[in-house]
């Protein structure tokens, strides 16, 4: 017989993708707790690399976020097959990214100020951290509206700024012309501006 | 989630379009838009000026953060946490055991003098202490200690890290996975099965306290040194009654959140509510793992024991243990056992030799049997759709009374009506109500709605029952499908008149339901109708008139009258082509059916332009990643394969298996008919190593799909045996062709004209083994078979007669060359594969 009934009735892989798009069709649906899930994929992996990149940095000044996040992806996409599709992962990334930066903003705030957040003020060009977290969650706060208006400008912004995508890149992630993220990144632009200044007290 | 403000979405829509405009264009549209409007202008402006100016450091904030984010990520990386040593309470914890994504798991002992107890102290993992894994972990405590049940592993205590990060120490189990004990300890299939009656007892203890546990793997159920099973991991666990918890329970989520991939139910997987359903499935993929010794495969269908290797095991296994698994695995919920206890007790007859209730399954019967003969047709499609029909119900119903919307209403309604007709219902539906509204809520909604609410608006209601009756047919209710729709023509034969379109609509409907009921007469009867009352409304030359003629064409060629119906569908496809747009649907379905008559008999150019013409209209009006465009550029593959335009047939076999993929899977029978093509392909361009590797991959799904003995695995079979015969491996593809004409007698009788191909393979393959008997034998019975059929005096029959020749000559028989003169005569060269030329001493041109 030179046929393998075994071999023949296996179908190997498919399955963990489908779970994935599952996960990622679920968080579009709006499903927080698809993201806990997407945490446990991907952060054990971006925090690998981040370590990695970190001790091969002569200078130990910059960081390359973007490059860590591509990283990530094409080790999840070769290692286990479970990451089929580069833009369903720059997404997901974006999505999760979000989720980590707020949640260290917001521990950094609660170290800083014992609780309670800081007015922002954009009209200081440098950044420092403590007020970069209140920016960061006085912007997280504020993307709920904005995606009331237009969902599609919250991905745009979580591509764009927290994950720190380029125009193309985020193209790609949300399979979107770049003409188009280019215009709606305008659009967020002014929208982020107008959320952040509504915090401002004076 | 608060409203939108309609002052808002205004400033967006005017802020939105200003931004393509600049200068005094700009300037005139603001004027124009903003015209009686108190603030808007102000507020487009403002937005108009952050817009184009420079970014301004707005990046900044982020970019730091998230360099300070990577940073700390990295030291912690640096220091992969490891608290051995350290002391929590009156907990000393000994040395990491388990780390998961969410959380560690360390061996621990009480350390206060008291007693010597050896315990699993579970702490969330450092970074991941965010609220909502912080909340679930005290919900997992909380749920963890209203259960006692000796199955169901203990809390011991609870309490938080100095970082408050929650721990919880539990009961230690000492011991194997589930699937790893039964298979290492080689257990017996009854002691297997004992063990599931045990998990099934600590489920029920848990449902009845109204806890569901969502996500039950062997992994979380282990099997102590004595024997003793422990359900572990309540960490995705969920209250049914939330109320239950009070405020302090994590949002309620979805199924699909956290489910390990692999182990959900499908209604975790479609985000559909979670029940104690979805507990009994996963139990069903536990007992089928340790029953069979692999994992159940998603799109796997067919008992379970016919993946167990074992022959003693695997009749041990075929019948009740089966049917019980068949029963908990249903795809909907409803229909597996309605509580664990009931399938513990079933295992339990089973174990005790009495009677299961479970039964073979009519209802996922009937419903596999629609998605093969419906491929477009998923479970999640017809949901979508439901869904939409749910929505224009209640637009209807409330609406329809205000006479402006009505329209609106109509529009709507007519919306619905074609997307259900359309071939490629998938990509109009609208998601965000696909997950609110199930399927059968959707149908009693409406159904509830036309009987109580429009009983004074005839024309409506038929029209709601004309669409019911469709989503009726989608889930392959055909019994439904038919009682409405003959309300609904009853309705409308009175308010429309005979000959109306709605009827003539109606009748055709109906036709078509007879036929798949197998009500062949009826659906006769009516075909005739609609043609006759068509050709009384329209005039011969009409669009609408070759609608009709192409459902009685296809409903011929149903029935195997092929030239009439092909016939008819051709003159139906003419007449439809010049309807335009309106009928640009009607023209696609009729193409596709006037190629499936015709392929079988002969490719040409004709058919070639008129599929892609087809293939264009079809992208223009659903996409080009639609699933009807797949299943043109199917057709149009193997036409051109036929007609020898490879690299065209290569291109479209590609793109259309590229769509069955993303859309319906790989292991769906649409996805497998067209890669079997593609593989046929191969052979013809001379590729046979990689036309076996495509159809090693087709057979065994093929099996997957429909079981051992089917039609599609016959031809898998011989198609397979053929591209190895193709690369003279004769010992291995003559056992396969058997195996084909095997199935092929059992499923078409001992003389049907298919057992003669797999027997002309053998005579081939056999006379190469130098077995001119064996080879002799194999082409007389296939001539034998031949001569009975309407192949006789075929080209195939030629074949045969060459083969039986050759055979007879090598064993010296000297009748053998008039035998061949006899054979040449038979076979023209056109359709007679180049190898049987070569082989019979004709020449290849």
């Amino acid at each position: 017989m030179g046929l393998d009934d075994r071999r023949l009735n296996r179908v190997p892989e498919q399955n963990q993708q489908q779970e994935i798009a599952d996960i990622l069709k679920a968080m579009d649906r709006g499903d927080d707790g698809a993201l806990d899930q997407l945490m446990t994929a991907i952060y054990p992996e971006l925090k690998r690399l981040a370590h990695f990149q970190l001790s091969h940095e002569r200078s130990g000044h910059t960081l390359n976020t973007t490059a860590v996040v591509h990283e990530a992806f094409l080790r999840l996409a070769s290692s286990d097959g479970s990451w089929s599709d580069r833009s369903h992962f720059l997404r997901a990334a974006a999505r999760v990214m979000r989720h980590l930066l707020v949640d260290h903003a917001r521990r950094k705030n609660a170290e800083k100020r014992g609780g309670g957040e800081a007015p922002v003020t954009l009209k200081e060009s440098s950044m420092a951290g403590d007020e970069g977290s209140a920016a960061v969650l006085a912007m997280d706060r504020a993307l709920k509206d904005i995606a009331q208006l237009d969902p599609r400008l919250e991905r745009i912004i979580e591509c764009r700024y927290f994950a720190g995508m380029s125009v193309a890149e985020t193209a790609e992630a949300l399979d979107m012309a770049v003409r188009t993220v280019e215009r709606d990144s305008q659009r967020a632009r002014a929208y982020m501006k107008s959320a952040l200044e509504i915090n401002e007290p004076d | 989630m608060s409203r939108i403000d309609p002052q808002k979405s205004l400033i967006d829509r005017i802020f939105t379009a200003a931004l393509e405009l600049s200068g005094p264009e700009r300037e005139a549209f603001l004027e124009q838009q903003c015209q009686g409007t108190s603030g808007v202008r102000s507020a487009v402006e403002g937005l108009l000026k952050a817009a184009e100016e420079s970014e301004d450091g707005l990046a900044d904030p982020f970019n730091s953060i998230r360099n300070d984010l990577f940073r700390s990520m990295a030291s912690d990386q640096a220091s992969e946490e490891d608290l051995s040593g350290q002391r929590f309470s009156s907990w000393l914890l000994v040395e990491p055991i388990a780390r998961g994504g969410l959380a560690t798991v360390y061996l621990a002992r009480r350390d206060d003098g008291e007693f010597d107890q050896t315990v699993a102290f579970k702490v969330l993992r450092r970074g991941l202490d965010t609220d909502d894994l912080i909340a679930r972990f005290r919900a997992e405590r909380q749920i963890l200690s209203t259960l006692e049940h000796p199955a169901i592993v203990q809390i011991l205590d609870g309490g938080a890290l100095p970082d408050g990060r929650p721990y919880l120490v539990l009961e230690y189990v000492d011991g194997s996975t589930i699937t790893d004990h039964c298979r290492t300890g080689g257990l017996a299939l009854e002691a297997c099965v004992g063990l599931v009656t045990e998990v099934l007892d600590a489920l029920h203890h848990a449902h009845q306290r109204l806890v569901v546990h969502r996500d039950i793997k062997p992994s979380n159920i282990l099997v102590s040194r004595k024997g003793k099973v422990a359900l572990l991991d309540f960490g995705i666990a969920k209250l049914l009654d939330d109320s239950v918890m009070g405020g302090s329970t994590p949002r309620t989520r979805t199924g699909v959140a956290l489910l390990t991939p692999g182990y959900g139910s499908p209604e975790q997987k479609s985000g559909q509510a979670v029940t104690t359903a979805s507990d009994i499935y996963q139990v069903g993929l536990v007992l089928y793992e340790m029953i069979t010794g692999r994992r159940r495969e998603q799109e796997q269908s067919g008992p379970a024991s016919r993946y167990v290797d074992d022959s003693r095991r695997r009749a041990r296994v075929r019948g009740d243990l089966d049917a019980i698994l068949a029963q908990a695995l249903h795809e909907d919920p409803n229909a597996r056992y309605a509580s664990a206890s009931a399938m513990r007790d079933d295992l339990q007859r089973f174990l005790a030799g009495q009677p299961v209730a479970a039964r073979p399954d009519t209802l996922g019967y009937r419903l596999s049997k629609l998605i093969r003969r419906r491929p477009w047709l998923l479970p999640s499609t017809v949901a979508a759709l439901l869904a939409v029909a749910a929505y224009v119900l209640t637009l209807t119903s409330y609406n329809y009374r205000l006479q402006q919307e009505q329209i609106r209403a109509t529009a709507a309604q007519d919306f619905m009506v074609e997307l259900l007709r359309s071939p490629d219902p998938f990509a109009p539906a609208d998601p965000n109500r696909g997950q609110q509204i199930t399927v059968l809520e959707a149908i009693d909604l409406g159904l509830e709605r036309v009987h109580r609410q429009l009983a004074d608006q005839p024309e409506i209601r038929a029209t709601l029952l004309a669409s019911i009756a469709t989503i009726y047919q989608s889930l392959g209710q055909h019994d439904q499908a038919i009682a409405l729709r003959e309300e609904a023509l009853l309705l409308e034969q009175t308010i429309h008149g005979e000959k109306s379109p709605q009827v003539l609509e109606s009748t055709r409907f109906l036709a078509s339901e007879f036929a798949t009921i197998g009500q062949v007469d009826r659906a006769d009867e009516l075909y005739r109708r609609q043609l006759a009352l068509a050709s009384e409304m329209f005039a011969d030359d009409a669009p609408a008139m070759g609608v009709a003629e192409a459902a009685m064409g296809n409903h011929l060629s149903n029935l195997g009258r092929l030239d009439e119906g092909a016939d008819l569908l051709a003159a139906g496809v003419e007449k439809i082509r010049d309807g335009g747009s309106e009928f640009a649907r009607p023209f696609v379905d009729a193409v596709v059916n006037l190629v499936s008559t015709r392929l079988m008999r002969t490719p040409s150019q004709q058919l070639v332009a008129m599929l892609t013409e087809a293939r264009d209209l079809s992208e223009q009006l659903y996409g080009s990643n639609s699933l009807s465009s797949a299943n043109i550029r199917s057709q149009l593959a193997s036409t051109l394969s036929a007609l020898k335009d490879h690299q065209g047939a290569e291109e479209n076999f590609q793109a259309a298996i590229a769509i069955y993929d993303e859309t319906l899977g790989r292991g769906h029978e649409a996805t497998l008919a067209t890669l079997n093509n593609f593989a046929l392909h191969y052979q013809r361009t001379g590729r046979a190593a990689d036309s076996e590797g495509l159809l090693r991959d087709v057979l065994g799904r093929t099996i997957a799909l429909h079981g051992e003995v089917h039609e599609g695995v016959a031809r898998s079979y011989q198609n397979l045996a053929t591209a190895m015969t193709r690369q003279r491996r004769f010992d291995e593809a003559i056992p396969l062709h058997w195996k084909a004409q095997d199935l092929y007698k059992t499923l078409h009788g001992d003389d049907h004209y298919y057992v003669a191909f797999p027997l002309l393979s053998i005579a081939y393959g056999e006379f190469h083994r130098q077995r001119p008997h064996a080879a002799e034998s194999a082409a007389e019975e296939a001539v034998r078979i031949l001569r009975l059929s309407n192949l006789a005096g075929s080209s195939i029959e030629g074949i045969g007669v060459c083969l039986l020749a050759r055979a007879r000559q090598s064993a010296g028989n000297d009748t053998a060359e008039a035998l061949m003169d006899s054979a040449h005569a038979l076979m023209r060269p056109g359709p007679v594969n180049p190898v049987y030329l070569e082989f019979c001493g004709l020449s290849v041109e």
